[in-house]
């Protein structure tokens, strides 16, 4: 367990409880804490339906039997597990929001920590988890695992994930590869700063049975940015620069136009059943994980 | 070039302003950030909503700059000295008053305000442009144009160095009337007025369409001492000496010492020191004279820098006996009265082919009393008729006897003084329309009793009664009416013309005999004794002369034919007794057209005298144009949107 990633330790105590919402039944591979569409062997009484031969007797309900002499066959729900694919952004733009006052505020370590307890939550749900990242082009996946063991694991891929010098969505994720090959839940940790392919992207993986969480993590400098006077804004990605002389009615219109893009993202999801979290780095991590993922019904 | 409104220099800091605006470098400080995204979407958005649009070249600022400098420029209202235009036409109008004489110093040997004004319009003249026009108008008894719209200096020069001083009555106003009429059409016209601002009359009342720019000349706290009146008399017949009286006026504000010297003839006479109080008067007496055809009195003061008014002439009145020749049948109320009035009577019956007397006793005057004017009318009697003055009792003229009216209308006449008629009755009287040579002096309401006149300058008194038919030889005022008459008729014959203001038109009697006559300088300061033909009218000496203009004593010398004899009356030209007063100055107001300048045309200080004889030409309307053009092309270069 790393410190860096986790520098309070009892975080992962108070969410260890929680668990990763799924609207719909799901259908695993393995035997899991999650029901299933199909009929299985778990304690969940689903129905009842007359019994045919080569059923197993053991689910015939003898009470049923004696009180009306039929023979009815007990059907119960099947649990399986979730498969929870988490996507890391590691763009250069991500790399962004730390200062020494406040380290905490990097994007990309603050998008680790909400992946990590995410997957943490996973892992402790009994559901399997796999993560990517992704900057240009996929740079670097852990395989599905499950149970808490594969915790550390988990931890030490997402602290050793390094930042990449540039990023597109789509190129990296619009692969069949990049993919979950079941139906599953999608969690997309990034900024979601990219000039297009981010609605086609999340489409495409609506279209691969995806429930797609999109979180997007900016740092206050981005939401607020505290900038003033003639300044040549260079882009991290690119290294274009741009000369803006920033005054109170430059950052007033760049605050509007910041609510308008992510309002703009927000709608998009929602539009489609998708479920977008905002996550400003100055909130902590504990916060958004409790309070932002469990508003949103994603985690409960 | 010359700027009118310095201080617009102030607003020629926008230009380092704009160069300074130019000049600085935006100091960009580097900043990373994440992503241009939503930067490129913010400026997007400023930018569409912004009104303007950077300035994207150097051909801008530098058209920017000139159209600044130029409107700075403009606000310095440019202007320059430039010759008068074509058009420019100054009406010089030069005061050459009497009181112009007055010296520009304090004390005599300074130069006159006249002189000190020529020589200033003569500066002006010779700065002039070649193209502008002068008029040069003098103020004198009359309006004088010498030369009008001059272009040449050369003439305008010569003719202000003939100006003379006009001792006369000056027609201050008529002169201001005629700058006014000369400037009328003349939009760039200008009226300059050289004046001591010694004006009799103020000339109000006048509009004028150019500016009037007024000039002092002279000394404006100059005193004046003059000699209001000089008179003499024989104090009684007997004792052959003269008795005199003056009266001094100081026209100053200080009290004066002057030296009056009194002279008779050309013989010095005593001299006596006076002091004079400011704005005083003081009359003077001598006795003791000894006898002479005029006196002169003279007043030395040396701060008085005005002399045409410090010396006059007297003369006396001429006292001896006057003869008379009474053609009449005989009238003894006549006669007492003519001996009352001291006229010794050659008493003379006309009949027919009776001669008239030679020219060794010459009478005074004639009394012709009821003879029948047919009996006058050979050639000698009417040579002798014509050349003194005649008397007319009841004859000379032709018509009916008829009873007249006792509706007494008496005119002022100096044969009329003292006399009302009253009570008078006049039994019957001639019948007379007119004569054409008198007017009636009294009548009776229908037809006159007594006209007066003169005929080729000879008095002419005509009664249309016989003083037979009358009680007025009865009545107290006879004798006064006779002494009138006889001192009326024998005045044109004194020894002296009197004192005539310079310059004026002077009524003589000249004597039929005269072929010739010519004024002579007997005393006239300042000038060497001149003479001056008399003005003839129809081959003769005309009755009515000019007196010569310069203050002084003249003699009316007139010539018969071939030596026989001449007449000399002596004339004091005297200067006009308006212009010595010095205190007088009125406010002289020439409402006339302002000048752009904004400094009043009634303004008197020229500042900018070395300028003289240029216009302020104002670069102004050129400057403007020239920054319109420039804002046009910046315009243009702005439309275009790219630099050159």
């Amino acid at each position: 367990m790393s410190g860096r990633l986790f520098p309070d330790p009892g975080l992962l105590l108070r969410i260890e409880q929680m668990s990763v919402a799924a609207k719909k039944r799901i259908r695993g591979t393995m035997q899991g804490k999650r029901r299933s569409r199909m009929l299985g062997s778990s304690m969940e009484f689903a129905d009842y339906r007359m019994y045919t031969p080569g059923d197993d007797t053991r689910q015939l309900d003898w009470n049923v039997y004696g009180r009306t002499g039929k023979a009815f066959i007990k059907q119960f729900m099947d649990e399986q597990e979730l498969q929870v694919h988490l996507y890391v952004d590691v763009s250069r733009s991500m790399d962004f929001g730390g200062t020494d006052s406040h380290p905490d505020h990097s994007k990309f370590l603050y998008a680790r920590r909400l992946a990590a307890c995410v997957g943490y939550i996973t892992l402790a749900g009994y559901d399997r988890v796999g993560v990517k990242l992704f900057g240009e082009d996929m740079i670097g996946q852990l395989p599905v695992m499950r149970g808490k063991g594969s915790a550390s694991r988990l931890f030490a891929f997402l602290e050793q994930a390094e930042v990449e010098l540039s990023g597109n969505m789509k190129g990296a994720l619009m692969k069949p590869s990049a993919l979950p090959r079941l139906p599953g839940s999608t969690w997309i940790f990034s900024d979601f700063l990219y000039e297009s392919g981010i609605e086609e992207t999340l489409s495409y993986f609506l279209a691969a049975r995806q429930e797609v969480v999109v979180v997007q993590v900016l740092s206050p400098e981005e939401v607020r940015p505290d900038l003033m006077g003639d300044l040549r804004l260079i882009d991290s990605e690119t290294g274009e620069a741009k000369e803006v002389a920033v005054s109170r009615r430059v950052l007033e219109e760049y605050r509007k136009t910041v609510d308008r893009y992510t309002r703009g993202l927000q709608r998009f999801c929602r539009e489609r059943g998708m479920a977008y979290v905002l996550a400003v780095t100055d909130v902590p991590v504990d916060v958004t994980v409790r309070r932002a993922f469990r508003d949103a019904g994603l985690l409960f | 070039m010359h700027f009118q409104w310095l201080n617009g220099l102030w607003f020629g800091l926008t230009l380092p302003a704009i160069v300074l605006l130019y000049l600085l470098k935006r100091q960009y400080i580097d900043t990373e950030i994440p992503s241009h995204l939503l930067w490129n979407r913010v400026l997007r958005n400023l930018e569409a909503n912004r009104p303007w649009q950077k300035l994207r070249n150097q051909l801008l600022l530098i058209l920017q700059l000139a159209a600044a400098a130029l409107l700075v420029f403009a606000l310095l209202q440019p202007f320059s000295w430039s010759p008068k235009g074509e058009s420019g036409h100054t009406v010089y109008v030069l005061d050459r008053s009497a009181s112009m004489e007055a010296g520009t110093g304090s004390g005599e040997g300074t130069n006159s305000a006249l002189e000190e004004a020529k020589r200033r319009i003569a500066e002006r003249i010779q700065a002039k442009s070649p193209g502008s026009l002068v008029t040069l108008l003098l103020m004198g008894t009359e309006p004088e144009v010498p030369v009008a719209r001059e272009a040449s200096a050369d003439r305008v020069l010569e003719a202000l160095k003939a100006v003379t001083p006009s001792y006369g009555k000056t027609a201050y106003k008529e002169t201001m009337s005629l700058a006014a009429a000369l400037t009328q059409d003349d939009p760039d016209g200008e009226i300059r007025v050289y004046t001591d601002g010694r004006w009799t009359d103020p000339a109000a009342g006048l509009t004028y369409s150019v500016p009037v720019h007024r000039e002092d000349v002279g000394n404006p706290d100059a005193g004046n001492v003059s000699v209001m009146q000089f008179g003499v008399k024989a104090p009684d017949s007997s004792s052959g000496t003269m008795s005199a009286v003056a009266v001094l006026r100081n026209w100053g504000g200080t009290a004066r010492e002057v030296e009056v010297t009194l002279a008779a003839g050309s013989q010095a006479g005593p001299s006596r020191q006076v002091t004079i109080p400011a704005g005083n008067q003081r009359s003077l007496y001598w006795d003791g004279l000894p006898l002479s055809d005029y006196y002169r009195i003279q007043a030395v003061d040396p701060e008085d820098t005005y002399p045409a008014d410090n010396r006059a002439y007297a003369f006396p009145e001429g006292d001896r006996p006057r003869k008379a020749l009474l053609l009449s049948e005989g009238n003894l109320f006549l006669e007492k009265a003519l001996r009352l009035a001291n006229i010794e009577i050659t008493k003379m019956a006309v009949q027919p082919g009776t001669a008239p007397l030679t020219a060794e006793s010459k009478p005074d005057l004639i009394v012709v009393d009821s003879v029948s004017p047919s009996l006058l009318q050979t050639k000698e009697w009417k040579a002798l008729l014509d050349s003194l003055p005649v008397w007319y009792i009841h004859s000379g003229v032709e018509g009916e006897d008829e009873e007249g009216g006792r509706d007494y209308r008496i005119t002022e006449h100096p044969v009329t003084r003292y006399i009302s008629f009253q009570d008078t009755h006049i039994a019957k009287r001639t019948k007379v329309g007119s004569v054409p040579w008198g007017k009636p002096v009294i009548s009776d309401g229908t037809s006159p009793l007594i006209l007066a006149g003169e005929e080729n300058g000879r008095p002419r008194l005509l009664f249309t009664f016989d003083l037979h038919q009358s009680d007025l030889p009865l009545r107290s005022e006879f004798p006064i009416l006779v002494q009138n008459a006889v001192d009326w008729l024998g005045s044109a014959q004194g020894a002296s013309l009197g004192r005539v203001t310079a310059g004026s038109r002077k009524e003589l009697a000249v004597s039929p005999q005269t072929v010739s006559a010519e004024w002579v300088a007997v005393d006239s300061p300042g000038s060497s004794p001149v003479s001056l033909p008399a003005e003839k009218k129809d081959k003769a000496v005309s009755g009515s002369q000019t007196v010569p203009d310069r203050p002084g004593l003249y003699q009316f010398v007139e010539k018969a034919e071939k030596g026989q004899g001449e007449i000399r009356r002596y004339l004091e030209a005297a200067a006009d007794p308006g212009e010595s007063d010095f205190a007088r100055r009125p406010e002289l107001v020439f409402p006339g057209a302002q000048e752009g300048t904004g400094e009043e045309g009634v303004s008197s200080e020229e500042p900018a005298d070395r300028h003289a004889g240029e216009s302020p030409y104002s670069w102004l309307p050129w400057v403007l144009l020239l920054a319109a053009v420039v804002i046009l092309a910046e315009w243009g270069v702005f439309r275009r949107g790219n630099s050159i």
